[in-house]
């Protein structure tokens, strides 16, 4: 297991600001790894996703991807190697969803020509891989919020990247979607594509991730596998709220977390 | 267990596309059209000229063709309506393809090429040197580096500012806009009301009159040139238009590319208007009817936005030279004809933002 990305006591603060929004984080991802990211809200979780793709630049510490460090890397090479599907999208014009997917092959595609049909046939792919394909010449804002968190998953695989990053994907799903992405996302990762998501959800940490990471006020609070870290204890620290962790019956075989007060 | 999500609409790919919506269908008939508006253009006028004796006159300077018409007639083809219906078609579709990728660069449907003071900047440059010099070589080329000026102002203030830098760039470019809006009154105001004043109004007011080969040559390379790079990068105003993280995510250098828009556009807005004056609509109303026409992808609305652009320029400029004996600025038409034509294409538009 070739280790993919390496974090190493990142530290990030905004330009004037006194306080650091996350400092002393370091782990790494290897392949076939999904990582959650667990932590209230304003802990620093999508800055975090974001300091990793290089959307906004670390003030401490390094961040090392394909045995380069990311921040001198160029925009294209850090798209091959980092996907990043944001918590929000706001559409502007009304593409087609095949328009919208081929966005992911930017990196490839360059300066001054146009998608190829290779470009294309990658794209069709990743929405027949989703079963998407049939919204493809459909305007991407005409659909529903979860045909289009699909469309901007269609579009991170199209990008062929090393690792994934999904800052809160299943936040605008409805509770069978949620489901249904999570076990996507799972098969993924099982073939090989390493990813990070954040969540607010506890359970969603036994339903894909092999790691997990508790962040609370910019610091790694626990990290380590579901069974280790989402503990009734680290529940209650960080989210002030007693919670009961139970195991179910053996045909199901998985934790759920249940809020008791 | 199910891994697909709901879909609950109909299968979009078995749909065939008709014939006459394909984009290439299109553009030939965009191209065609503008080809045989390029060729009637030249007949028309208060010296009437067929069509005909258009095409023989213009193979007689290839094939040795004996001349059957007056000397005056070529005179008029080469020097006067030629030069007036080049620029009519390089403004136009300068016009177009700035508005069209500013607002793929703003992500803002209401955008038009002046969004950065450009306009204004020209207003003032021109009004200016009416009042100093009064030389037409030194108004157009006052109203240029103005409107340059005004654009590069705009910018150097929102680069200074950190935070979202498309924001700032709108908001400084509307101030600058406001600025010069405010100094071209102030010329108005110490112009002479005699024969200044009534230059710098007929100026504002926009026009093609008076425009010579010596005009328009410089203006017309820096046109050529600005919409051919901004043709070469239009898929990735595309990326651009997603959002500068999502665009940045996606492995575009969007400092440089958002650089090169707004240069190229610019300047060919700024080279455009330093020899009409002020044409509003165009700008802002082409890029709409080509998403009408093509959809959204800039890849294929770039080309069309220019090609309607300089058809709808031409048009209008035909239109102010031939309905009265005397001319109307094309300003004032560009709008009038304009704006019916686009409510109308409004009320049976297809969705959202078109």
């Amino acid at each position: 297991m070739g280790i993919k990305l390496e974090v190493n006591n990142a530290s990030f603060r905004y330009f004037g600001s006194k306080a650091d929004v996350f400092d002393e984080i370091s782990f790494s991802l290897s392949d076939g790894d999904n990582l959650c990211i667990l932590g209230p809200n304003g802990c620093g979780k999508t800055t975090l996703l974001k300091c990793i793709a290089n959307l906004l630049t670390i003030t401490g510490g390094e961040i090392i991807v394909d045995n380069h460090n990311i921040g001198q890397m160029k925009r294209h090479d850090i798209a091959k190697n980092i996907g990043y599907i944001p918590q929000l999208h706001s559409p502007t014009f009304p593409y087609t969803v095949l328009d919208a997917v081929l966005m992911g092959r930017t990196a490839y595609i360059g300066l001054m020509s146009t998608p190829s049909e290779e470009d294309i046939e990658i794209c069709r792919e990743a929405l027949r891989q989703l079963n998407i394909y049939h919204l493809s010449e459909r305007p991407y804002t005409n659909i529903s919020g979860g045909e289009r968190q699909m469309v901007m998953f269609a579009r991170v695989l199209a990008q062929k990247s090393a690792i994934l990053l999904l800052d809160e994907p299943t936040s605008h799903l409805d509770f069978g979607n949620q489901n249904r992405f999570l076990n996507i996302l799972k098969q993924i990762t099982k073939n090989g594509l390493p990813s990070i998501m954040t969540s607010h959800f506890p359970d969603h940490v036994f339903l894909v991730a092999n790691k997990v990471a508790i962040m609370n006020n910019g610091r790694l609070l626990a990290f380590g596998t579901p069974d280790e870290v989402v503990t009734e204890e680290n529940l209650y620290n960080i989210y002030g709220i007693k919670v009961k962790v139970l195991q179910l019956d053996s045909d199901i075989n998985r934790k759920i977390c249940v809020p008791i007060d | 267990m199910t891994t697909q999500i709901d879909t609950k609409c109909e299968d979009s790919t078995k749909k065939p596309v008709s014939f006459w919506k394909k984009t290439p269908t299109i553009t030939l008939i965009l191209s065609i059209s503008l080809i045989l508006l390029f060729l009637i253009s030249f007949g028309l006028g208060r010296y009437g000229i067929s069509p005909a004796q258009v095409i023989q006159i213009f193979l007689s300077k290839i094939f040795p063709i004996t001349p059957t018409w007056p000397d005056i007639m070529e005179t008029v083809i080469f020097n006067i309506r030629l030069p007036r219906i080049l620029a009519a078609i390089l403004i136009g579709a300068a016009l177009a393809t700035a508005g069209t990728s500013f607002q793929g660069l703003f992500r803002n449907p209401l955008v038009s090429p002046q969004i950065l003071g450009v306009t204004s900047g020209a207003g003032f440059g021109a009004a200016m040197a009416i009042v100093i010099s009064g030389n037409p070589a030194v108004i157009q080329i006052s109203a240029f580096g103005v409107a340059i000026a005004a654009v590069a102002t705009s910018w150097l203030i929102s680069s200074r500012v950190r935070g979202n830098q498309t924001l700032t760039l709108v908001l400084a470019g509307m101030a600058i806009g406001s600025l010069f809006a405010a100094l071209t009154s102030l010329m108005q105001y110490m112009a002479d009301p005699e024969d200044e004043l009534p230059e710098i109004v007929f100026w504002l007011m926009g026009s093609l009159n008076s425009i010579d080969m010596k005009d328009l040559l410089p203006v017309a390379i820096i046109i050529i040139i600005g919409i051919t790079v901004l043709m070469l990068i239009r898929w990735r105003i595309n990326v651009l238009s997603m959002g500068e993280e999502e665009a940045k995510a996606l492995g575009v250098n969007t400092t440089q590319l958002r650089a090169v828009i707004i240069v190229c556009a610019s300047l060919i807005t700024a080279a455009a208007v330093s020899i009409s004056g002020m044409i509003g609509w165009v700008g802002l109303v082409m890029p709409h009817i080509g998403r009408m026409l093509v959809g959204p992808c800039n890849k294929k609305l770039l080309p069309v936005s220019a090609l309607l652009g300089g058809i709808y320029m031409l048009l209008i400029d035909n239109i102010c030279r031939t309905i009265l004996a005397v001319e109307i600025p094309i300003g004032i038409l560009t709008a009038i004809i304009g704006v019916p034509f686009f409510l109308y294409l409004i009320r049976r538009g297809k969705q959202g933002w078109v």
